[in-house]
């Protein structure tokens, strides 16, 4: 589904962000990407989704090389990629189910689905009750999982989370987990980059580690 | 910022505006005055039967020459009187003042024609028994380079103005668009076109424009109005009959139109400068 070969990014000469990464991603996996601050998490997953270009190497998504994809393209590939931030980056003056609504509406989706097809997300992630309210009148919980609603309306192939719940307390965070647990159980394949260790021991996954730009270690959490 | 400007443009917008509309007018009233062009051929009191019908044959020959109709020197007089003007002054003269004339009507197809009118008006001042020939030259002449005079001024007013509702407004959308330069970002991460990020902010430029195009023309209706009401919108003046016109509904529309347009381009320079920052 995903993989890179022998991938690296420099933001600055000399010093590479990302070094060298080989990593194959099946489809439905559920991965976490960990390591400390500058490890290159976030890198990593803004080179598969093209918020950043590879200088070396290659990223194929479904045999495809998004390194080398033209930047008109760019768009479409990010329709079919579910990304949640760690700021969540709602739009503070559209409500929650208009921020939802938006990733639809990119996607050129008729009205009538939108309509159908955000009431159901909103429901999955139990902010019905919110659909009405403005971004900044939610709890940091409440605004990612607005953020979670956004990425999986469209039911992309792949979520990116980057730190997802890295402004939440322990409870708020495996609440956040369950929920893409519960996404990745429908086939959706998950790349989340965390460094939340309870998380990690809560819930055992396949875990890569980053360490100054290069792979650690590959295998199970323990 | 958005009001401000949308009032600056309108209040920009109502000065060439104002002059357009006086341009239209003045050009009606051309246009008016083309199709009346008569020569009036006054003759010499001299002139005898023959030399009045061997005109009259002359004049009748020439290819620009419509109809022709002959007053003698009573009938000018009675006419002249029945016009009710200072009879006193006329009952005081000795004998009959009013030379007796032809009034020449032009074809269509040379009334533009200066030169040709020109021309057949000296002609007709050499022939015998002919005292003068008036049309109205210098005036039409003047009126043309005063309507040619008033398109330059205009047209240079109206670029000078054009560039500077295009500066308004590509200065409100780049600041709109720093404003919400975050929301912009969002977008793009999710997936959001070019095309998608930025038609809202060409509809916005163009929105911009109509709306003070609109309002300047409301304000250009309301100063036509109180012209109207204080000198007479329709009536003579020196012998030249006129009517004055608000813009007719096409042109109001093309106005909105260029408004729009203008608004539109404005907001695309913006865009296309911040992306080359």
């Amino acid at each position: 589904m995903i993989q890179l070969f022998h991938v690296t990014k420099y933001y600055e000469v000399n010093r590479p962000a990302l070094q060298d990464i080989n990593l194959q991603i099946e489809k439905g996996e559920f991965l976490y990407i960990t390591g400390g601050s500058g490890a290159g998490k976030s890198t990593l997953l803004k080179l598969i989704y093209c918020d950043e270009r590879a200088d070396e190497g290659q990223i194929l998504i479904g045999g495809r090389n998004v390194a080398r994809l033209r930047p008109s393209h760019v768009p479409y590939l990010r329709r079919n990629i579910g990304v949640i931030f760690q700021d969540f980056k709602l739009i503070p003056r559209k409500r929650v189910y208009e921020n939802v609504a938006l990733a639809m509406k990119i996607a050129a989706v008729p009205p009538r689905e939108i309509k159908k097809r955000v009431g159901e997300v909103l429901e999955q992630v139990g902010l019905v009750q919110k659909r009405d309210a403005y971004p900044l009148q939610l709890s940091g919980g409440e605004q990612q999982r607005v953020c979670i609603a956004r990425a999986v309306v469209n039911r992309p192939s792949i979520v990116l989370a980057d730190e997802p719940t890295g402004n939440l307390d322990l409870e708020l965070s495996l609440e956040v987990f369950n929920m893409l647990r519960d996404i990745n159980t429908g086939g959706t394949t998950m790349l989340i980059a965390t460094h939340n260790r309870e998380v990690l021991k809560r819930m055992p996954r396949r875990m890569v580690a980053l360490q100054q730009g290069k792979i650690v270690s590959d295998g199970w959490t323990a | 910022m958005t009001v401000v400007s949308t009032t600056a443009i309108s209040i920009s917008l109502i000065f060439p505006g104002f002059l357009f509309l006086f341009y239209d007018n003045l050009e009606m009233l051309v246009q008016s005055l083309r199709g009346n062009i008569q020569l009036m051929v006054y003759l010499e009191d001299r002139a005898t039967d023959a030399d009045v019908s061997s005109l009259r044959e002359k004049i009748q020959a020439e290819r620009g020459v419509a109809e022709i109709a002959f007053t003698g020197k009573e009938k000018a007089q009675e006419e002249f009187r029945r016009m009710g003007i200072d009879n006193v002054i006329l009952d005081q003269l000795e004998g009959n003042p009013f030379p007796a004339s032809f009034a020449v009507t032009i074809r269509p197809q040379v009334q533009e024609d200066e030169r040709y009118l020109s021309e057949l008006a000296d002609r007709l001042r050499k022939t015998k028994g002919v005292e003068d020939v008036h049309y109205g030259a210098e005036w039409l002449s003047f009126l043309n380079l005063f309507l040619k005079k008033i398109r330059a001024i205009g047209a240079a007013i109206g670029l000078l103005l054009g560039v500077t509702v295009i500066t308004l407004i590509a200065l409100t959308i780049r600041l709109n668009y720093y404003a919400r330069q975050g929301e912009m970002e969002i977008l793009r991460l999710i997936g959001a076109s070019r095309a998608f990020i930025r038609l809202p902010y060409l509809l916005e430029g163009g929105f911009l424009g109509g709306i003070a195009s609109a309002a300047s023309l409301l304000i250009l209706k309301g100063i036509y109005g109180y012209i109207e009401g204080h000198f007479a919108g329709s009536g003579s003046w020196m012998g030249i009959s006129y009517q004055l016109r608000f813009f007719p509904a096409s042109i109001s529309v093309l106005l909105l139109v260029g408004g729009s347009t203008l608004g539109a381009l404005g907001s695309l320079i913006s865009l296309v400068l911040v992306d080359h920052e």
